[in-house]
């Protein structure tokens, strides 16, 4: 379990990150939500050791991870650009961090194939990063990610490169395979619809503070306030999981096909089209 | 794919090179060189680089004596003298030949030798340093400072050869002269000196008519004799050389020298050696140099090797040294302590008035 | 627990800058500060008015006067020249375009004593230029210098050139703008970074110049890098040196700082794109000549070189390369190819350690910080590495001598003295290769690469190893030609017995003799040819977009 505890980053004595409590169980996936600037970002890469505390921790299971460096937190980062190695092949990719921990060639092939299949790349195995698309990249890197057996995931809005189209099929995708894993993960996002699609759970940021922090449906349904409410209200159209997420908290009944339109004016007024 | 071809070649190369030695770090390290706590039978004789001395008397040294002799020639006499005077105490090497009457007394004063008090031969007692009283240095060799002329070319244009320093700033001898730097050469700084002994403090205006006349100051006096030198296909008939050149200027019947030393205000350098002052330095050794240098089989072999006189007399010179070459009966001189204390601003006043 | 994380993470970094740090500390700050410190304080007491006495003489202000104008000119003529070669041989496609490229960087990696000589031999009464009488005047020295150094120009300029986004001056042109006006307005203002660093490295070559100006200048010019070394080695006027010195390192400061607030960007990562280079067309044709005009004024003196190096008495002979078997009547201790033979292998020490300092340097300067006092600390840094280009060569020779003739530090008979010093002044150069590629970086990449669980030393050979290398074996190539080149500190802690090949070609030089000359010639021949070897093989290694300096 991943434990924050009012956690602040500095930057030359500015405050980015504000006093954050934060935890997330075991199997989890809780999304950090808010607008560009907000300190999500440096949130979340303090979580994964990248940035100095200022002040407060980070632990995993009550273990302080003041003095672990990045590399021996076990937790994976995925880039909202993938940062694949581009002089090495997908399958290399993949395997990267299997190798690190030793295993034999075939080993890794294996389990290389089986990820790649998970994101739905079989085949790409030895294609070159570049020669892939947007999508592609970040499956890519989701495998690769996933391949370091990391007991929490990071996800730097993994999605929010590609376009809508491509967004909501991959957010999806991703849910699917977070929890056919059961991975624990930590994912942020400026991007409602991501947040809903992937996260079980989630917190709105705002200013470097966390300004509420609940359950998908919980957190949509009661805005903790009127800039809270703006935020979250922002005209948008829901399809797949997000909406049939977002039906069930406004009490409708789930309709797999439907596509839900929230608009502002009326207020948390829910359209939906079968 | 030959880029990828060629880069590995590259790096195998890399490896290869230094795997195979070709790094010094892979090559055994005799040591010291006999500097710095040598054994002793190593001694090291630091000298410039004009130092030659056949090596069959070298064999000859290392046989008589025991002692493993390095010659180290570290730079030209003037540099020399301030290394040492820089490495003071911690010399880089046992004893050095080549400190001329010029540096001497700085050597001296700086105390970068030790004293020893060889058995001179006869005749080496007249080119000891004077104020020397801590026998720090032993005159090895000694030789004039001249200027030369070129008789042959004077003969064909139907000039009159020039006679003394005077002449130099004489209109019919414009655009003749060529003459070393004195800041950077030592028959150049002989030659200032030369001029300074004979015109006093009037030495700067007798530089400035030099100018005036169109005399060419190159940096040593390989480039002026040369390069500049008729003798050598150059365009000036006089040059600053020494009292031994003409020996090396015959016609091809060799009857005689096409060129000859003017006697009038030459510079009487001597070349010493000296037992360098240090915690490490092989004094045995550095005394048997000395001595190797001023014997008799090494003051004959200088005249050849080196083109300079050896300061024993009784020695037997090359028959076209005793043929072709006239030393000078007189010479300008000053006091070496004079020159130490003065030479630098003497260099900078000349150094003014040859580059205005 | 053992430390970790950031504490740790930092602590190595500090350890890691600690060596070159260490290094450059004892073979560099060390030595010089020592030669200042006999200057400043001559007899034991700190005597500030024997300086300002100095600076006062009207023969310094003529050096230094001599010295700042020699060098602008020589810049202004170097960057002439440069611009539309780069142009040429980086944006144009033809054949033998990398045979020319190598051809023109040639002369820069040649040691200055052969530059010098070339350019005699060129100038010399008996030379092609002869007629024109130019041997002693200022002319051969700035004919020298532009020799020299036109290649750093087209080099990174060119660099800068070819990885240009063509479509703002098709844009331009696009909205009528003359091929000149698409120069003017679009291309050289993105060029100008280039320019303005290549023109700042080039005059401070033309200012600590050692070798060109001694084998050029005569006596009468004197600029203050040879000034140094008359004051020092000839006249042991320390004080005086010791404030030549102290101005000469206060201008090239002042010239690092202001390079580098011309040359900062705000953000170095990069994904370099490479147009591809086109075919010539017309209008090309003035740049062209000027290429053209420019390979020729380079080839001469080498030209020179080689004719004179195979005439003896007026006909044609191989004798003086015979004669690179002997020792020149026993002038040195070894022949002349074993000297070759000797600059090998101290340039091969000398490769590997300015490749090891320099990539750590690179490494430590380049990794990313939040803090302001970290950037400044890494800014100094690397200024810091920068400093060999400013000190004369005679004052770091001469401080070796001093500073280092105490036990554990007693090298100055160590054979190692020699490839360290080399190491030293090939060390920018290196840094100079490597900090732009490894700056290019994305930082995330490490990250990436430290949360799925690779190590430091993992991470390194992962991310940076991989864009590193090809430039490493490039500036490994530059480190190489430089060492074999170098004269300037060589000269003078050179082991008597193991004379590099440039400081054979000088002795030789010294020595009266037609052979001697000649065999000089020939030397600096094989030198040549040696060099140019490794050039192209740098050439060919080089990633396009990178390798500036």
């Amino acid at each position: 379990m991943l434990d924050l505890a009012d956690l602040t980053i500095t930057f030359d004595g500015a405050p980015a990150v504000r006093g954050v409590d934060l935890r997330v169980a075991d199997g989890d996936v809780l999304a950090v939500l808010g607008p560009s600037g907000c300190g999500k970002s440096t949130l979340l890469r303090a979580v994964a050791g990248l940035e100095p505390i200022a002040e407060g921790s980070v632990s995993w299971d009550g273990e302080d991870l003041a003095a672990t460096p990045t590399h021996r937190r076990g937790f994976a980062l995925m880039f909202q650009d993938g940062q694949l190695f581009d002089h090495l092949s997908v399958a290399r990719n993949v395997g990267y961090a299997q190798r690190l921990r030793g295993l034999g060639r075939r080993a890794v092939r294996a389990e290389v194939e089986d990820l790649l299949e998970l994101v739905g790349l079989a085949g790409h195995a030895d294609r070159l990063p570049r020669t892939l698309s947007g999508g592609e990249r970040q499956r890519v890197a989701l495998a690769r990610s996933l391949a370091a057996r990391p007991r929490l995931l990071l996800l730097d809005e993994p999605l929010s490169a590609l376009d809508t189209e491509l967004r909501s099929r991959l957010a999806a995708d991703l849910r699917r395979i977070l929890t056919e894993a059961g991975t624990t993960a930590f994912l942020v996002t400026h991007d409602q619809g991501e947040a809903y699609a992937v996260a079980d759970r989630v917190a709105l940021m705002r200013a470097g503070r966390i300004v509420q922090e609940g359950p998908v449906a919980e957190v949509w349904a009661d805005p903790v306030d009127s800039e809270a409410a703006a935020f979250l209200g922002d005209s948008r159209s829901f399809v797949g999981e997000a909406a049939a997420r977002i039906l069930a908290a406004a009490g409708l009944p789930p309709d797999p096909g439907a596509s839900v339109v929230v608009r502002p004016a009326s207020g948390g007024t829910l359209d939906h089209t079968p | 794919m030959r880029a990828r071809v060629l880069t590995t070649i590259t790096g195998l190369t890399a490896a290869t090179l230094l795997a195979s030695g070709c790094s010094l770090l892979s090559s055994e390290d005799d040591g010291s060189d006999g500097v710095g706590g040598a054994a002793d039978t190593k001694v090291t004789l630091v000298t410039h680089e004009s130092f030659a001395i056949p090596d069959e008397l070298v064999a000859e040294f290392e046989k008589d004596t025991g002692f493993e002799l390095t010659i180290s020639k570290l730079a030209d006499a003037g540099t020399l003298t301030n290394q040492l005077v820089l490495t003071r105490s911690k010399p880089v090497g046992d004893v050095v030949f080549g400190v001329d009457n010029t540096f001497a007394t700085r050597a001296v004063d700086e105390d970068v030798l030790e004293a020893y008090a060889p058995e001179l031969p006869s005749g080496a007692e007249e080119f000891e340093l004077p104020g020397d009283d801590e026998d720090a240095l032993t005159p090895i060799d000694t030789g004039s400072v001249c200027v030369n002329v070129d008789t042959a070319w004077f003969r064909k244009q139907g000039i009159p050869e020039p006679q003394d320093l005077g002449d130099l700033t004489d209109p019919a001898y414009k655009d003749l002269f060529v003459v070393p730097a004195a800041s950077t050469s030592s028959p150049g700084l002989a030659f200032l000196t030369a001029t300074i002994s004979r015109y006093g403090d009037d030495w700067t205006g007798y530089w400035e008519d030099l100018v005036a006349n169109g005399a060419k100051v190159v940096k040593g006096w390989t480039e002026a004799y040369f390069e500049d030198f008729t003798f050598s296909g150059g365009d000036r008939p006089i040059v600053v050389s020494y009292d031994s050149s003409p020996a090396f200027t015959l016609n091809k019947a060799g009857t005689r020298s096409t060129t000859r030393a003017l006697l009038d205000g030459c510079f009487e350098q001597v070349e010493y050696a000296g037992v360098l002052a240090g915690e490490d330095t092989n004094v045995e050794g550095a005394h048997a140099v000395i001595d190797w240098l001023l014997s008799p089989e090494v003051q004959a072999a200088l005249p050849p090797s080196m083109y300079v006189f050896p300061v024993a007399d009784g020695v037997e010179l090359p028959a076209d040294w005793a043929k072709f070459t006239e030393r000078p009966a007189e010479t300008e001189n000053l006091a070496p302590a004079r020159i130490a204390e003065e030479r630098q601003g003497w260099i900078e006043e000349w150094n003014e008035i040859i580059s205005r | 627990m053992t430390v970790g994380g950031r504490t740790g993470a930092r602590l190595g970094l500090l350890a890691l800058a600690a060596v070159p740090v260490a290094v450059v500390g004892v073979f560099f700050v060390l030595p010089v500060g020592a030669m200042l410190h006999r200057g400043l304080w001559p007899d034991g007491d700190f005597d500030p008015g024997a300086v300002l006495d100095v600076l006062a003489r009207p023969r310094t202000g003529r050096v230094l006067w001599f010295t700042v104008w020699t060098s602008t000119v020589a810049t202004v003529i170097a960057v002439t020249l440069g611009l539309p070669a780069a142009y040429v041989l980086h944006r144009l496609r033809f054949p033998g375009r990398a045979l020319v490229r190598a051809a023109l960087l040639v002369p820069f990696v040649l040691p200055t004593v052969v530059v010098g000589l070339a350019v005699r031999e060129l100038i010399a009464p008996s030379g092609i230029l002869g007629s024109l009488d130019l041997d002693g005047t200022p002319v051969a020295i700035l004919i020298g210098l532009v020799f020299f150094n036109v290649a750093v120009v087209i080099r990174t300029v060119g660099v800068a050139w070819e990885s240009l986004d063509r479509r703002p001056g098709e844009a331009a042109a696009a909205l009528g703008a003359s091929p000149w006006q698409v120069f003017r307005t679009v291309t050289f203002p993105a060029l100008r970074p280039a320019v303005v660093s290549a023109a700042s490295v080039v005059f401070l070559f033309c200012a600590t110049a050692f070798g060109v100006v001694l084998v050029l200048g005569g006596v009468r010019y004197s600029s203050v890098e040879t000034e140094i070394y008359l004051l020092t080695a000839e006249l042991l006027d320390l004080p005086a040196a010791a404030a030549l010195s102290l101005v000469q390192m206060a201008a090239v400061v002042l010239l690092l700082v202001v390079v580098g607030r011309l040359r900062a960007v705000a953000d170095p990562t990069v994904r370099r794109e490479v147009a591809a280079p086109v075919r010539p067309r017309w209008r090309d044709l003035p740049a062209i000549a000027v290429t053209v005009a420019t390979l020729v004024a380079v080839a001469l003196p080498v030209l020179a070189l080689v004719v004179g190096s195979l005439r003896r008495d007026g006909s044609w002979t191989l004798e003086h390369y015979r004669a690179l078997e002997g020792t020149a009547d026993g002038l040195f201790q070894i022949s002349v190819s074993d000297a070759l033979l000797a600059s090998l292998r101290i340039a091969v020490d000398a490769t590997w350690m300015a490749l090891l300092l320099g990539l750590i340097v690179s490494f430590v300067v380049t990794r990313r910080t939040h803090s302001r006092a970290g950037r400044r600390s890494r800014a100094v840094l690397d200024g810091f590495f920068m400093l060999p280009l400013g000190v004369s060569a005679v004052t770091l020779g001469f401080g070796f001598l001093i500073a280092l003739d105490e036990p554990p530090l007693d090298l100055r008979s160590s054979p190692l003295l020699v490839p360290i010093a080399q190491a030293l002044v090939a060390l920018p150069l290196v840094v100079r290769t490597l900090v732009p590629v490894l700056a290019g970086v994305d930082d995330r990449q490490r990250q990436a690469a430290a949360s799925l669980g690779a190590g430091p030393l993992r991470t390194l050979a992962t991310v940076d190893l991989a864009v590193v290398w090809r430039p490493l074996l490039a500036a490994g190539g530059f480190a190489f030609a430089v060492s074999l080149g170098e004269f300037g500190a060589t000269s003078f802690i050179v082991r008597p017995a193991e004379p590099t090949l440039p400081v054979v070609i000088y002795r030789l030089l010294g020595h009266p003799g037609a052979l001697n000359y000649g065999t000089a010639l020939a030397a600096s021949v094989v030198l040549a040819v040696v060099t140019a070897t490794v050039i192209l093989v740098v050439e060919r290694l080089r990633v396009p977009g990178t390798g500036a300096w």
